[in-house]
């Protein structure tokens, strides 16, 4: 019993490790609020703009560029977007095919917070989130495709050096739980 | 009295022989571009019409393109105190427009009592060119094997390569270089023909665009390091 049990703390250990390890990789993520926590939504009317918000996390160094690219899902249509800070900022490409965003000289990015790079404006499209639906609908950041980057990158102030991080998946639809109405007793019922 | 002759006449050719001897140790002051020597290891640094530029001892790749110079007459005598305003560095192709003239390339010091100084810092300009002349009161310092100008193989590339217009220089088309001593939209403009995009994919490479690792490829890095003489304020010439 002690040995099992103890195994289970390993396993349950290393699940706990791995997941920090996973939350320090420098990456590109694409949020669905203003505040960089929503990274899961459900669909929006249809026909109705949204922002997103592309956030860089864990680069931890000074940034003076990054490029990248969104792969976007039916749901949402691309329409535009526009750089945090347009004075000290400047992009080249667009998301959809690959965008490349510079700072001016003041205003280098401190990357060991997260930075919030870019704001894509989407519209909402054809979109089911029931069970009866599609499924999760992935919004996924690549590299800079024009140059044939499979992941995004970016270049540290100091040097001019460029480091490769890995593209996050948010999810629309994230997915269902399947639920049967039960009472206290049939749940207890299940352990005895 | 025989002696006495004797002893005039040492004395005399005493005094010819320490006159011949200082003759190596006194120059005419005179530059002779032939007799006087320019080296350097070969680089890419990027220069600004601001001055802030990649330094000479540290051009891109970290490495020291620092300028050593090395004036002399005609007797092959190193010529020593020629002040640094009477020493500067020049585009080899007239491709860099100096900030202020000479005095945005000046040596760092007067020559020593040797006739050496150096140059550590990039020249101040726009532009962009594939090597530098060392020049002295005027005078482009030569290859003492051939006698023709050197040609120091320090490329150098500004984020400065177009005009916007008036008051500066008539705007220029395609890759034609007509820099203003200022980072403007036209540069940019200029610089995003060289990046590829998803809308331009195959964007042709232009070393006047590569500023920075990896050389010979346009990448996010050259974005970034031009992007730092461009947004907000661009850089320009302070004179």
């Amino acid at each position: 019993m002690k040995k099992a049990l103890a195994g289970v703390l390993a396993v349950a250990l290393a699940g706990v490790m791995a997941g920090s390890a996973i939350a320090q990789v420098p990456n590109v993520q694409v949020y669905f609020d203003p505040a960089h926590t929503q990274t899961q939504s459900q669909c929006g009317p249809q026909g109705s703009p949204a922002t997103l918000y592309v956030v860089m996390n864990n680069w931890n160094m000074n940034i003076t560029g990054v490029d990248f690219s969104i792969s976007y899902p039916p749901a949402l249509a691309w329409l535009g977007e526009s750089l945090p800070d347009p004075l000290t900022m400047i992009s080249i490409g667009n998301s959809p095919t690959g965008i490349a965003i510079a700072y001016a000289n003041c205003c280098a990015q401190d990357g060991f917070t997260a930075v919030e790079v870019l704001r894509p404006l989407v519209l909402w499209g054809p979109c089911d989130c029931s069970p009866s639906g599609p499924g999760p609908q992935p919004v996924v950041v690549g590299g800079y495709t024009p140059m044939g980057k499979t992941s995004p990158t970016a270049v540290r102030k100091e040097d001019f050096q460029e480091f490769s991080g890995v593209g996050m998946t948010s999810l629309i639809c994230p997915g269902f739980i399947a639920t049967e109405q039960s009472t206290w007793g049939q749940v207890k019922a299940l352990y005895r | 009295m025989l002696k006495g002759k004797y002893v005039l006449l040492s004395l005399a050719a005493a005094l010819v022989c320490w006159q011949v001897a200082s003759v190596d140790t006194v120059n005419s002051g005179i530059v002779d571009a032939c007799k006087s020597t320019v080296s350097a290891t070969g680089g890419v640094v990027l220069v600004c019409p601001l001055g802030d530029g990649d330094v000479l001892t540290n051009a891109v790749g970290a490495v020291n393109t620092q300028i050593t110079l090395t004036v002399r007459d005609n007797t092959n005598t190193g010529i020593p105190g020629i002040p640094a305003t009477d020493m500067w560095l020049v585009g080899c192709n007239d491709g860099l427009l100096l900030c202020g003239g000479s005095q945005g390339s000046n040596a760092d010091l007067a020559t020593n009592g040797s006739g050496v100084t150096t140059y550590s810092n990039e020249p101040i300009a726009g532009g962009c060119d594939t090597g530098l002349y060392a020049v002295v009161q005027g005078i482009v310092i030569q290859d003492p094997g051939t006698c023709l100008p050197q040609c120091l193989a320090i490329a150098s590339r500004s984020p400065d390569y177009k005009s916007a217009g008036a008051p500066g220089p008539a705007p220029c088309a395609g890759d034609l270089r007509c820099p203003d001593s200022k980072v403007t939209n036209a540069d940019f403009s200029w610089f995003v023909t060289h990046y590829p995009t998803g809308a331009n994919p195959g964007a042709p490479y232009l070393a006047c665009a590569d500023y920075a690792t990896p050389l010979a490829s346009i990448t996010l890095a050259d974005f970034s390091k031009f992007t730092v003489h461009f947004a907000g304020a661009g850089h320009k010439c302070p004179i």
